[in-house]
C-alpha cells in the first residue's frame, strides 16, 4: 500500500521548471532516496511533499487525503533539515518536545515528557536533554533532529540530505544508524540527497532525478546495472560508465568490467585494443586511463581493475582488454535513452 | 480519515486557499504590512500633502481657509533677509557639523573597541550626551556660553589671563559667545557635534566589531601596525556604514531646530537662524502656516538628494 | 624594542580618551557642581566656578521637585515613552518580518521606500501636523505626541528589524512549520526570541526619540502639566530673560545620569542591533 502518491507534480519558479511531471508511489515502511546533483529539483519535490511550497500542478496525496492546499503542520510528515534547524533558544529537551506540544496537544504534561525522554533514549542523546544546540557536537545535532522528527510519531519522514554536514568518518557511522532505526521503526522516510553512495547504501528504491525530470526509479542494483539513459550511467558509479560513440549508438560500459582479455570469458564478449596512457594506483584497485582502437583518441576509457587482477601493466603499451556482452549498454546517440528497453 | 471528508481540489490551480488564513503566506504578509503602511499613509503622506498644499496657499492660523496663491509663499519668504540666513546656514551648519562628527566618532569608536581598565565607566562618561535630552543638553551650554558668568570666560580670564582688559582677548571681561556672529555659529556647532559624537560612535563601533577577526589576524601575520591596520583595513571596511551613519546624523543635523531654538533664538539678528526654527518663528509663532511650510519645503530637496545617494549605496552594497 | 610601542600606545589611548572624556562629559560635571551653588555664590564674576566658594545648597534642588512640576514632566515623558515604544513594536516588528520574509522581492523595494519615509523630518510635517492635531481636538493632549512620535520611529525601526529577520535561517521557520506551527506561531516562537537585540534596539531608539523631541512637544503642547521633559523644563525654569540656573542645571544632570547608565547597561546589545540591522540589513 503506498503511503505517499505524487500525481503528475509540477512546480514552476517564474520562468523555472523546478519539478516537471513527476509521479511516485512511496509503499508503507520503504525508505526511498531522490538522487540528483543539485538544481535537479529533488529538493523542492521534497519541499512539495513537505507543504512548505504547494505545486503549480498535480496532487500530493499521504496517507489516503489530498494533501494540496494544506500547510505543513497538518500532513503528518517531520522533516529534518540540512542545517538540522534546531532552535538555538531551546534546550535540546525544549527542541523536542516543540513539535509535540504544537502536534499532540491531547497528551499530557507526563505523557509529552515520557514521549520527549523515550525519543531521546532513541537516538542516545537523553544526558545531553538540558544542553543548548550550539553546545553540541555536529553528531548529537543530528540526533536532536532526528529525536524531534520522530517524537510525534509521522506517518512520513523528510530527511534533506541530513549527513552533508557531518565529516567523513561520522557520515558513514550515522548512515547506519540512520538505515538501522528506519528499519527498526519501519517508517516511511524519503531521503534526498546528491551523493550516490549514500543513494545505493540507504535506499530501498532510487529515484534519479535531473532537471525537475524522473530519469528512473528502481532498487540500486537495478539503477547501477541496468541505466534507462545515459544521465543516470554516468551520474552513478565511480568512475562512471564508459561510453563510446559508434555510428548508430552509445556503447556504455562500466570500467570494472573492463578487464584484460584473459580474465573475461572469450565466447560472449567484445574485445578492444586498449592503449594505456596513465596507471593510478588506488590501493584495493588500479585505474587505467586510456583509448580503444577505432574510437577517437579523445573519448577517454578507462579500466578499474581489482587487486586480484595482477597483469603486468605499462603505460604507453597496448593490451587486449575485453566486456562481456552481458555488461555492454548500448543508448541512443540523440535522446540517450537505452536501445535495448533496458534489458541485457 | 477518508478522502470523502476532504474538500476537492482543483489540481491545475497556480493560487491555492488553505483552510487556515494563518498559513497563508501572503494573507499573513499583508496583514503584518498593513498597519504600518496604512499608519505611514496617513500620518506622514497625508500632512506631507497638506505641507505642500499650504506652502501654495494664504492659510494663517486665524483664517484656516485655503486660497490657492501659487509660489507667492515661496517668493515671499526667499525675499526675506532672515530666509536667506536661514538657508545659508542650515548648509552651513550640517556640512561643518559632520565633518566634525565623523573625525570624532571615528576615534571614539576605535577608543571604544579597545580594551582597558575602567571601561564600563568611561564608556558611560561618553555616552552621556546623548542620553540628555538635547534640550537639556544644549541648557548647559547655554549657561557655559553666558555673557556675563561663563565658566569657559572665567578659565581664559582666571587662569590663562587670556581675557580682560590688556590681555590677548581683551580688553573685555567676557567672549559673550553668543553675541557674536562667528562664536554664536561656532556654540551651535559644537553643540551638535557634542551630542551627536556618541550616536554616531555606537554605529561605528557596531561596523568595527563586525570585521571578522580572520582579517585582523592577517594583516597583523603581514606586519601591520596599529595605525595601519586602522586606515588601510579597517576604515575602509567599516565605509559603508560609516556612509550611512553619516547619511543618518545629516538627517538628524539638518532637520533639528533644538539646540538652535534653545542656544541662540536664531540670533544675534540672523546670524544663526536655520530653515527649521525660521519655519517655526514664521508658520507657528508669526501664525502663516502658508509661509512657514513653505520655508520648511526647502528642506526637501536636500533630503531628497540624501535619498539617492543612500539608494545607491544600498544597491552598491547589495552587489558586494 | 617589544614594550616601547606597546607602552607608547597605553600612553596614546590614554591621551585620547581623557580628551573625550573631557569633552563628552565635563560638562555634566560642571552641570552637577552648579546645581548646589547658592546664587551668591554663582553671580559672581570673580568666583571659581568649579568650586563651592560658599557652602552648597540643596535650595535649588528642592525648587526644582516642589515649585515645578518636574516628576510630572517625568511621568509624561516615560508614559508617552512606554506608549510610543509598544506602539512602534506593535506597527515595525509585523512590517518588518513580512518586508523581510513574506513578500519576496516586492518586499525589497516597499522596505526601501519605508526607509526613506524617515527621511521626512519633523520639521517638514509640523505645521500641518499642527492643524491635523488641532482638528482632532487632541491639542494639550499627551495623544498628540503618542500618535505622532511613530510617524519618527517606524520607519527606521522597520528597517532595522528588517536586517534582524533576513538574518535568521530560513530553515528555523520550515522547521517550524512542520513541527505543527502555522505561520504566526512560528513567527512568535521561534522569530520574535531570537530577535531580541534587535527589539532591544528599538526600544532604545524608540525612547530616546521620544525623550529628546522637541518641536512636535513644543508645537501641540501649550499647557504646563501636558508638558515632557523636553520643553517642560526650558519654559517651566526659563521666565523671560530670568533664568532658574542651578535648577535648570540640576534638571539635566538628574535625567542623563539614569538615562545614561541604562544606555551603558544596553549598549552591547546595541551595537550588536546595528551589526544585524545596518550591516547585513
Amino acid at each position: 500500500m503506498s503511503v505517499v502518491e505524487i500525481k503528475d507534480v509540477a512546480k514552476q519558479f517564474g520562468d523555472v521548471r523546478a519539478v516537471d511531471g513527476v509521479s511516485l508511489q512511496i509503499s508503507t515502511g520503504e525508505f526511498l532516496v531522490i538522487l540528483g546533483p543539485s538544481g535537479c529539483g529533488k529538493t523542492t519535490l521534497m519541499r512539495l511533499v513537505a507543504g512548505l511550497e504547494q505545486p503549480s500542478h498535480g496532487e500530493i496525496w499521504i496517507g489516503d487525503r489530498n494533501m494540496n492546499g494544506l500547510p505543513p503542520r497538518m500532513r503528518q510528515i517531520a522533516m529534518v533539515f540540512q542545517s538540522y534547524a534546531l532552535y538555538p533558544h531551546m534546550s535540546v529537551y525544549q527542541n523536542i518536545a516543540f513539535p509535540l506540544k504544537a502536534k499532540r496537544q491531547e497528551l499530557s504534561k507526563v505523557e509529552r515528557d515520557e514521549k520527549v525522554h523515550q525519543a531521546a533514549a532513541m537516538v542516545s542523546i537523553g544526558h545531553l536533554l538540558s544542553r543548548k544546540p550550539r553546545q553540541l557536537s555536529g553528531g548529537e545535532r543530528q540526533r536532536v533532529a532526528i529525536a524531534r522528527a520522530l517524537v510525534t510519531e509521522p506517518m512520513v519522514l523528510l530527511l534533506d540530505e541530513p549527513l552533508s554536514n557531518l565529516d567523513a568518518k561520522l557520515r558513514a557511522a550515522a548512515r547506519d544508524e540512520l538505515k538501522e532505526f528506519q528499519r527498526r521503526l519501519g517508517i516511511t522516510t524519503i531521503f534526498v540527497t546528491h551523493d550516490q553512495v549514500e543513494a545505493m547504501g540507504l535506499g530501498d528504491r532510487i529515484v534519479v532525478m535531473e532537471s525537475g525530470k524522473v530519469q528512473q526509479i528502481g532498487t540500486p542494483q537495478a539503477i547501477y546495472d541496468d541505466p534507462d539513459n545515459t544521465f543516470v550511467a554516468t551520474f552513478l558509479g565511480s568512475p562512471s560508465m564508459n561510453l563510446l560513440p559508434t555510428d548508430h549508438y552509445e556503447l556504455g560500459f562500466r570500467p570494472e568490467h573492463f578487464l584484460p582479455a584473459t580474465r573475461v570469458d572469450g565466447s560472449d564478449s567484445i574485445k578492444f585494443t586498449f592503449h594505456v596512457k596513465r596507471v593510478e594506483y588506488l590501493g584495493s584497485d588500479r585505474l587505467l586511463y586510456g583509448f580503444v582502437d577505432g574510437f577517437p583518441e579523445t573519448s577517454l576509457t578507462l579500466a578499474k581493475l581489482p587487486i586480484s587482477v595482477d597483469d603486468p601493466v605499462e603505460v604507453g603499451s597496448s593490451y587486449e582488454f575485453a566486456v562481456r556482452n552481458l555488461a555492454i549498454k548500448r543508448f541512443d546517440k540523440e535522446s540517450g535513452l537505452r536501445w535495448d528497453g533496458g534489458k541485457s | 480519515m477518508t478522502s470523502a471528508s476532504v474538500p476537492q481540489s482543483n489540481t491545475t490551480t497556480r493560487s491555492w486557499f488553505p483552510r487556515n488564513l494563518w498559513d497563508n503566506e501572503r494573507a499573513v504578509g499583508v496583514m503584518f504590512l498593513l498597519p504600518a503602511v496604512l499608519y505611514i499613509v496617513l500620518l506622514v503622506g497625508l500632512p506631507f500633502l497638506i505641507a505642500i498644499l499650504f506652502s501654495v496657499s494664504d492659510v494663517t492660523v486665524g483664517d484656516t481657509s485655503l486660497d490657492f496663491v501659487g509660489t507667492e509663499n515661496f517668493s515671499d519668504v526667499a525675499t526675506v533677509d532672515g530666509f536667506q540666513y536661514a538657508l545659508a546656514n542650515s548648509f552651513k551648519f550640517t556640512i561643518i557639523s559632520q565633518i566634525g562628527i565623523i573625525i570624532m566618532a571615528n576615534i571614539l569608536a576605535v577608543i571604544l573597541t579597545q580594551q582597558f581598565r575602567g571601561k564600563w565607566f568611561v564608556r558611560f562618561l561618553l555616552i552621556l550626551p546623548w542620553a540628555t535630552p538635547v534640550a537639556l543638553g544644549t541648557i548647559g551650554w547655554l549657561w557655559f556660553f553666558d555673557s556675563a558668568f561663563s565658566p569657559i570666560d572665567w578659565v581664559l580670564r582666571e587662569v590663562f589671563g587670556l581675557l580682560g582688559p590688556g590681555t590677548l582677548l581683551g580688553p573685555a571681561k567676557n567672549i559673550v559667545w553668543l553675541g557674536k556672529p562667528e562664536l554664536a555659529q561656532f556654540a551651535v556647532i559644537l553643540v551638535q557635534v557634542w551630542r551627536m559624537t556618541p550616536l554616531a560612535a555606537v554605529i561605528l563601533m557596531a561596523g568595527l566589531t563586525s570585521i571578522p577577526q580572520d582579517i585582523l589576524d592577517q594583516a597583523e601575520v603581514d606586519g601591520s601596525r596599529f595605525f595601519r591596520t586602522l586606515f588601510r583595513v579597517k576604515l575602509p571596511m567599516i565605509l559603508p556604514i560609516m556612509i550611512i551613519s553619516l547619511l543618518f546624523s545629516t538627517i538628524f543635523t539638518f532637520g533639528d531646530m533644538t539646540v538652535v531654538f534653545i542656544l541662540t533664538r536664531g540670533g544675534p539678528v540672523y546670524y544663526t537662524q536655520i530653515l527649521p526654527t525660521w519655519s517655526f518663528f514664521v508658520g507657528i509663532q508669526g501664525g502663516d502656516l502658508g509661509q512657514g511650510a513653505a520655508i520648511a519645503m526647502f528642506l526637501f530637496p536636500l533630503l531628497l538628494a540624501v535619498a539617492v545617494v543612500m539608494l545607491r549605496i544600498a544597491r552598491r552594497t547589495e552587489v558586494n | 624594542m617589544q614594550t616601547a610601542p606597546s607602552s607608547n600606545r597605553r600612553i596614546g589611548l590614554w591621551a585620547a580618551i581623557s580628551f573625550f572624556v573631557f569633552f563628552a562629559a565635563s560638562p555634566f560635571l560642571c552641570m552637577a557642581i552648579m546645581a548646589f551653588k547658592d546664587s551668591a555664590d554663582l553671580y559672581r564674576k570673580a568666583n571659581n566656578p568649579f568650586f563651592y566658594n560658599l557652602s552648597p545648597t540643596l535650595e535649588h534642588v528642592e525648587l526644582l521637585f516642589n515649585d515645578t512640576p518636574y516628576l510630572l514632566f517625568i511621568q509624561n515623558s516615560l508614559l508617552v515613552g512606554i506608549a510610543v515604544v509598544i506602539i512602534t513594536l506593535t506597527l515595525a516588528v509585523p512590517a518588518a518580518y513580512a518586508l523581510a520574509r513574506l513578500t519576496g522581492r516586492w518586499g525589497e523595494r516597499a522596505g526601501i521606500l519605508i526607509f526613506l519615509v524617515y527621511l521626512v523630518p519633523p520639521t517638514l510635517l509640523f505645521i500641518p501636523m499642527f492643524r491635523i492635531i488641532v482638528a482632532l481636538g487632541l491639542r494639550n493632549n499627551l495623544l498628540s505626541l503618542i500618535i505622532t512620535y511613530p510617524t519618527i520611529t517606524v520607519p527606521f525601526c522597520t528597517w532595522l528589524l528588517m536586517g534582524f529577520f533576513k538574518a535568521i535561517p530560513r530553515e528555523l521557520e520550515e522547521a517550524a512549520l512542520v513541527d505543527g506551527q502555522h505561520r504566526i506561531g512560528a513567527f512568535l516562537r521561534v522569530i520574535m526570541p531570537l530577535s531580541l537585540p534587535g527589539v532591544i534596539s528599538v526600544i532604545v531608539f524608540t525612547f530616546t526619540l521620544t525623550l529628546h523631541e522637541f518641536i512636535y512637544a513644543m508645537t501641540f503642547i501649550s499647557s504646563s502639566a501636558q508638558r515632557t521633559i523636553s520643553v517642560g523644563i526650558p519654559t517651566e525654569l526659563v521666565r523671560g530673560d530670568v533664568f532658574f540656573w542651578q535648577s535648570l542645571l540640576a534638571a539635566a544632570v538628574i535625567i542623563a545620569i539614569p538615562v545614561g547608565l541604562i544606555y551603558n547597561l544596553f549598549l552591547n546589545r546595541l551595537v550588536q542591533g546595528f551589526t544585524m540591522g545596518a550591516v547585513k540589513g
